[in-house]
């Protein structure tokens, strides 16, 4: 593929050509040519295109580069370039050795000759070496391969992974227990355990599709939405505050359960993209496609004082260009903020050509930059009040603009008579000024400068009874203003705001003027007079682009094997690894968009196939031959994440409330984090509102996000900072995980819960068998004899211990047992029942 | 899609490098070479090899110590940071000139750009320190005469004068000071530190942060993050008084007995499980994570209890005075800290804002001596305890602020004047290790504004401190999001002005 650089409408700019004369010509090709190809083409080229700008033909001389114009036809004393070779600005050129006289006076002669260029001489035009990366080409729907034991085979998953294996002499692994299969699965598609009876049902169940109807059943269970909407909110880098110091709430949650719901109903990934990205411009948009744009409001927004909003909104929309690149393409644009990537093919031009679609949000900007902006500092939002509430603040509204209007002719009366009360205050009066004011009272009123004039008014109104009453009524009537239901949306300016390359990425520093596109190593978007972020949506599903189905199905894929198929999940350009699997990639990812871009149906395919279905367990000539396990002779072990430690817990006490979606909760956490932790000591617990009842055993996803103090034992399992895009989580192993899991209030609460529960459903069992009971819960198999043996010893001794001293058990026991459970019994169960919830057996997917 | 690689492109083997015969290995390491040269790949495969052949920490022991880049006598760091803003000019940067210019405007002067220039521009008037400066030690430094303790270490400290960071507010500030950028998201300098170095001591945390008991500093969590580094890399904080770490405490009467017999069963059930899955790195690391999480239960909280400590060493941290007491606690823990091994400590004073922090708009004669009472005697006792003990060899000690001020403000009337915000007159010291104890580096204009001559940037402070403690900048770096970070971004100069 060639990189063309010179989108159309632009190169017509310049088509008009002049005429030269042979002399002017032979001038150009003795004199000029040879210096633009030594001393500037080594990086002035259309390939390198150093700081945009290209002296491979006149066109691209004539159209500039990142600082915009490099030559004004005929005028050198005005051109960029003569400046700059004659080192009289701050940009130096070229780099070390600076130019001889002779030549520059030649430089100088060719731009007043108006650059003389023979007519059709082939502009540069050599392929470059980085848009041959495989991951920029087609996708070609591959064969399946010819396997050694096509028997093994469920679907072509496995045809090319054992095509692969029998490569490198690797027999797969047998399929995993049922019970392991059946944990492995509900893990993998819903988060939540099975329940014993259910994995009776399956492991009893022998008809052939037995699994099958498993996976069928939790496709279409509600907790699937939530399962791959927390992965979608990884990359969505949904939280519910603004970050940076302030961090103040924001609402956005409908955002998060309109991914669940989309999910749920297998919204197909091409509209779920166009809707996140661009829903507010589609043709009729519903609320629902609104609401789906909340995906790029997920941005921080910084309101501190003295700040210029100006640069964080140009952060925001950064943020944007880099998550999309991330996110759909496995690109890096980012790298190209500041200059030209320096690996894979995308200018800083083009960085700022696609910042250029996210670039017209009417949002809170540097025209802002005083409290009317921080007042609507959340704009655009959407908002679901019902029609009383809405008349209900047109009331209001109208109200105190009535009292806002009487209070400013109330004022204007006090000011004709300020001069009167300057002139007789009281000492009493005098005292309620403050030291400044009264030093201003010196100053004759005509000497006064308007901040001492607006600092005396200050004081004279502060204390004028009547304007205090105004003022105190005034804000009453603000208080009054019904809290109406809200979410975070995109909203397009009508006339699209002016996007420049930023000099070094620097807010302040503008260069030339760019306008919406799309890098040049990717498919063209379709000819048009003017792109919007609408195009931007539909182009990056468009069937001709080659990233983005690849690196969706790759991060599925991740999400059940511990790696994609590319394993460097974020970056799919010239640095990123080549696919383990490349065929396996291409046919998945053509599968996909065959299938209408149906997730489910990649799931579905993921999880029957006999490569997922294998056991996890150790195999010492697969650790020789392949030690990191990318061919896959065996499944991988994978210790679950943060929010999912919390839903197993819950899971295996039985208090899961399983309510989908609503505003987010506020489950217990260790006292004193909001005023010793956080910079918010004057908010203090008044931002952690600790929730009482249901909302105590929601789902781990369900959890208020700060995002400068998120909940600890999320952060404390590696959950991501919801700052910028997260495409995979660390799985660290830390000493305070341990004491999050032995000790926190939470867990403890699920512990004494899983106590009750195995002693409620198993109210007249021996120790053993409620032993056997406890592992059915929470790690679906049977106790060994041996494991049996040593918790029941361990429940001997406790039991012992708070028999002799009930008081102990009192002071273990947070929550009350039921009617007829013996307190000593639940205390002594509850440590048993921790154990079985530290393990690392359970906190992991075999 | 192009059938662009051969198989033995997709390296199996972890062991790279390290071959010496023609095995696969020795293919996969040529393969590697090559696509290294003609830029295929060459990123993440350097990420990758770097992790497998050790250069990294390895995901079972994070925090297992490793050798520094270069040798250097530092070992161990303690960041102090005071929130808000010091002003330069009543501490440690002498400027007599604001004398003879007090009450009028500074002189034209150029160079200055954001919220400087515009106070600059504005009406305004200079403000002299209302203290005294003496010149103390050998070195002759001049100090403020509201530090009477620390102006007798002042040759053991070397001065940094005129550092610009990068934003004029406290948030984007202390973020630029304490995680080398003014956005959130990147890892601390303590993080960097203990993923450069790991920590001596598996015991306690690699990385400690002892905040101001009465409460966070600007941002929370955000200063002391282990940002894209691994969570293992976060500072812990540790409370000075009561219970030291989060949940290090069993849930109400559950005695240490009970909770032994509860890891003992935990480990016996984790091991078996072990035995039939031995290559699982993650098993054996989460076995040892609950090990060395008993015994932080009895380390952890012996550190922070004082009450075995000497009368005098009490008395020198100023634990018998209310002024002192807190900020007296704060370092002699540091202090106990490092003694344990451990890597890094951030030791933070002051609050967001409000009266606790050194954010002194107003009334600067009456709010900065509140300050640095606080403050002056704990420092000097830090650094003369750990000179006894010949521990502030082997540690470094760093004094550090979010900015400077300005010597002028812009409210012409008040009778209480204070200082505003400069970002490019940032006053720092360090001590210890290979510190030239007694120079100085940098220099401000004579309203101690800004740099005169070559200015000094954050990063180049933060190049720095890694040096001192044996790390490259250029070589303590993490691959994320298609390049390899590291704390000053864009490469830093080392001050070797103050290096002996």
């Amino acid at each position: 593929m060639v990189v063309i650089l010179i989108a159309c409408s632009t190169l017509s700019l310049f088509a008009e050509r002049e005429p030269f004369s042979p002399e002017a010509i032979r001038f150009f090709e003795n004199e000029i040519r040879p210096l633009l190809r030594n001393k500037c083409a080594d990086c002035h080229n259309n390939q390198l295109l150093t700081s945009g700008l290209s002296v491979e033909s006149r066109e691209t001389i004539l159209r500039g580069g990142n600082r915009g114009e490099a030559v004004s036809l005929g005028l050198p004393e005005e051109s960029r370039l003569v400046h700059a070779i004659r080192r009289q600005g701050e940009l130096k050129m070229p780099p070390g050795e600076p130019l001889s006289p002779p030549e520059v006076s030649a430089l100088v002669r060719w731009i007043e000759m108006r650059l003389p260029w023979p007519a059709r001489l082939p502009a540069g035009n050599i392929p470059d070496r980085s848009s041959m990366h495989w991951s920029f080409q087609p996708i070609e729907r591959p064969a399946e391969p010819k396997v050694s034991d096509p028997l093994w085979v469920r679907n072509p998953i496995d045809s090319f992974i054992l095509a692969r294996l029998d490569r490198q002499g690797l027999q797969p692994t047998p399929e995993a227990e049922k019970a392991t299969l059946i944990r492995r699965v509900y893990i993998d598609l819903i988060s939540l355990l099975p329940k014993p009876e259910e994995v009776e049902a399956f492991v009893g169940d022998i008809r052939p599709d037995a699994y099958e109807r498993v996976v069928d059943h939790l496709l279409e269970s509600p907790h699937y939405g939530e399962r791959w909407g927390r992965h979608w909110l990884d990359l969505a880098r949904y939280a519910d505050s603004n970050g940076y110091n302030a961090d103040g709430e924001r609402k956005i949650w409908m955002y998060r359960d309109w991914v669940i719901r989309a999910l749920n109903r297998d919204l197909p990934f091409n509209q779920f993209v166009i809707e996140q990205i661009a829903g507010d411009l589609l043709p009729n948009a519903t609320e629902d496609q609104i609401v789906a744009t909340g995906f790029h409001r997920n941005t921080m927004l910084n309101l501190e004082g003295g700040i210029d909003f100006e640069q964080y909104r140009v952060e925001a929309v950064v943020d944007r260009v880099n998550t999309t690149g991330v996110v759909f393409l496995g690109l890096t644009l980012g790298c190209a903020r500041c200059h030209d990537h320096k690996y894979d093919p995308v200018s800083q031009r083009e960085f700022y050509e696609f910042f250029a679609f996210f670039n017209s949000i009417d949002e809170l900007s540097g025209e802002f930059n005083n409290d009317e902006g921080r007042a609507r500092a959340s704009e655009p939002v959407l908002e679901f009040g019902t029609p009383e509430q809405y008349a209900r603040r047109e009331a209001l509204r109208a109200q105190l603009e009535v009292m806002q209007e009487e209070l400013k002719t109330y004022e204007e009366g006090l000011l004709a008579k300020q001069a009167q009360w300057e002139a007789c205050l009281s000492d009493d009066d005098l005292v309620k000024l403050s030291p400044s004011q009264r030093a201003i009272l010196e100053i004759p009123t005509e000497d006064r400068h308007e901040e001492q004039r607006k600092s005396l008014r200050r004081g004279y109104f502060n204390q004028d009874v009547g304007h205090q009453e105004r003022r105190k009524a005034v804000a009453a009537v603000q208080k009054l203003e019904p809290e109406i239901p809200s979410t975070l949306v995109m909203r397009e300016f009508p006339e699209p705001r002016p996007t420049h390359v930023l000099l070094g990425g620097e807010f302040l520093n503008k260069g030339v003027r760019v306008w919406p596109g799309t890098p040049a190593v990717l498919p063209e978007l379709p000819a048009k007079e003017r792109y919007t972020r609408l195009d931007l949506a539909r182009w990056l599903v468009d069937e001709k682009n080659p990233l983005t189905p690849r690196v969706t199905v790759s991060r599925v894929w991740q999400r059940y094997f511990g790696r994609g198929i590319v394993e460097t999940e974020n970056d799919f350009g010239t640095q990123g690894l080549p696919p383990s699997h490349p065929e396996l990639l291409d046919w998945l990812a053509s599968e996909f968009v065959s299938r209408d871009w149906s997730l489910k149906a990649i799931h579905r395919l993921i999880v029957t196939s006999a490569t997922y279905r294998q056991s996890s367990k150790y195999r010492p000539d697969t650790a020789k031959k392949d030690p990191r396990n990318r061919l896959l002779a065996r499944q991988n072990r994978l210790r679950v994440e943060s929010e999912i430690v919390r839903d197993l817990a819950l899971s295996a006490s039985n208090m899961l409330v399983p309510e989908i979606g609503g505003p987010s909760v506020f489950p217990p956490q260790p006292a004193g984090i909001m005023i010793r932790e956080t910079s918010f000591a004057r908010a203090g617990e008044s931002r952690w509102p600790k929730s009482e009842g249901k909302d105590r055993y929601r789902r781990g996803m369900y959890t208020h996000f700060w995002r400068t103090s998120p909940h600890p034992a999320l952060m404390v399992f590696d959950s991501p900072n919801s700052l910028t895009s997260a495409t995979s989580r660390n799985r660290s192993n830390t000493p305070l995980q341990a004491l999050t899991l032995l000790n926190d209030a939470g867990f403890h609460e699920f512990a004494q819960g899983l106590a009750q529960r195995i002693l409620r459903e198993r109210p007249n069992g021996t120790n053993s068998e409620r032993v056997e009971h406890l592992f059915r819960v929470c790690l679906t198999r049977t106790a060994q004899q041996v494991e049996k043996e040593r918790l029941e010893r361990l429940l001997e001794t406790q039991l012992d211990d708070f028999r002799t001293n009930p008081s102990e058990a009192e002071e273990i026991l947070s929550l009350p047992t039921p009617v007829g459970v013996d307190r000593p019994e639940a205390a002594a169960w509850t440590m048993v029942a921790s154990v079985v919830l530290n393990l690392d057996e359970f906190i992991t997917r075999e | 899609m192009k059938q662009a690689k051969k198989d033995d492109e997709l390296s199996l083997n972890p062991t790279w490098g390290q071959c010496t015969g023609f095995g696969p290995s020795a293919w996969s390491r040529r393969d590697f070479l090559s696509r290294s040269c003609n830029g295929l790949g060459a990123l993440a495969l350097a990420g990758l090899l770097a992790e497998e052949l050790g250069a990294t920490p390895s995901a079972s022991s994070p925090l297992a110590s490793r050798p520094q880049h270069f040798p250097r006598k530092a070992k161990h760091c303690i960041f102090l940071f005071m929130s808000g803003g010091v002003s330069q000019v009543d501490t440690f940067d002498y400027k007599p000139a604001l004398e003879k210019f007090a009450g009028q405007r500074v002189p034209k002067m150029a160079g200055f750009s954001g919220e400087i220039e515009g106070f600059l521009s504005s009406p305004h008037r200079v403000i002299p320190s209302p203290w005294e400066f003496k010149r103390m030690g050998e070195s002759g430094h001049y100090v403020s005469t509201l530090f009477p303790h620390l102006s007798e270490c002042v040759d053991d400290l070397a001065f940094i004068f005129g550092i610009e960071v990068d934003n004029n507010n406290h948030g984007p500030a202390t973020l630029h000071v304490n995680t080398g950028s003014q956005f959130p998201g990147h890892p601390s300098v303590g993080a960097w530190i203990t993923y450069g170095l790991g920590s001596p001591n598996q015991n306690l945390p690699g990385y400690v942060v002892i905040q101001d008991p009465r409460g966070a500093p600007i941002n929370g969590a955000g200063v002391r993050g282990s940002g894209f580094l691994p969570a293992s890399y976060q500072g812990t904080l540790f409370r000075s008084v009561g219970t030291p770490i989060l949940e290090l405490e069993p849930p109400k009467r559950i005695t240490r007995q009970q909770q032994r017999e509860e890891f003992d069963l935990l480990n016996w059930l984790n091991r078996r499980h072990q035995q039939r899955r031995p290559d699982f790195t993650q098993l054996e690391a989460r076995i040892n994570a609950y090990e060395l999480a008993f015994r932080m239960q009895s380390e952890a909280p012996e550190v922070v209890d004082l009450s075995k400590e000497s009368e005098v060493t009490r008395k020198m941290y100023g634990l018998d005075n209310p002024v002192t007491e807190a900020f007296g606690r704060q370092c002699l823990l540091a202090k106990r800290l490092i003694q344990r091994g451990v890597r890094y400590s951030l030791v933070v004073h002051g609050v967001e804002n409000g009266k606790t922090s050194w954010d002194d708009h107003g009334n600067i004669k009456g709010r900065l001596p509140r300050h640095v009472a606080e403050v002056d005697q704990p420092v000097a006792a830090l650094l003369k305890d750990l000179k006894r003990e010949g521990l502030l060899e082997e540690t470094l000690v760093v004094w550090a602020s979010e900015m400077g001020r300005t010597a002028f403000i812009n409210d012409l009337d008040s009778d209480k004047p204070g200082r505003d915000h400069n970002q490019y007159g940032l006053v720092m010291w360090l001590a210890g290790g290979d510190v030239q104890g007694g120079s100085r580096v940098g220099e401000t204009d004579e309203f101690g504004i800004g740099a005169v001559g070559e200015s000094i940037h954050m990063r180049d402070v933060h190049a720095t401190i890694l040096d001192l403690l044996g790390l490259s900048d250029e070589r303590l770096t993490y691959l994320h999001d298609g390049r390899f970070r590291r704390l000053t971004d864009i490469g830093g100069k080392i001050l070797k002005e103050i290096i002996a």
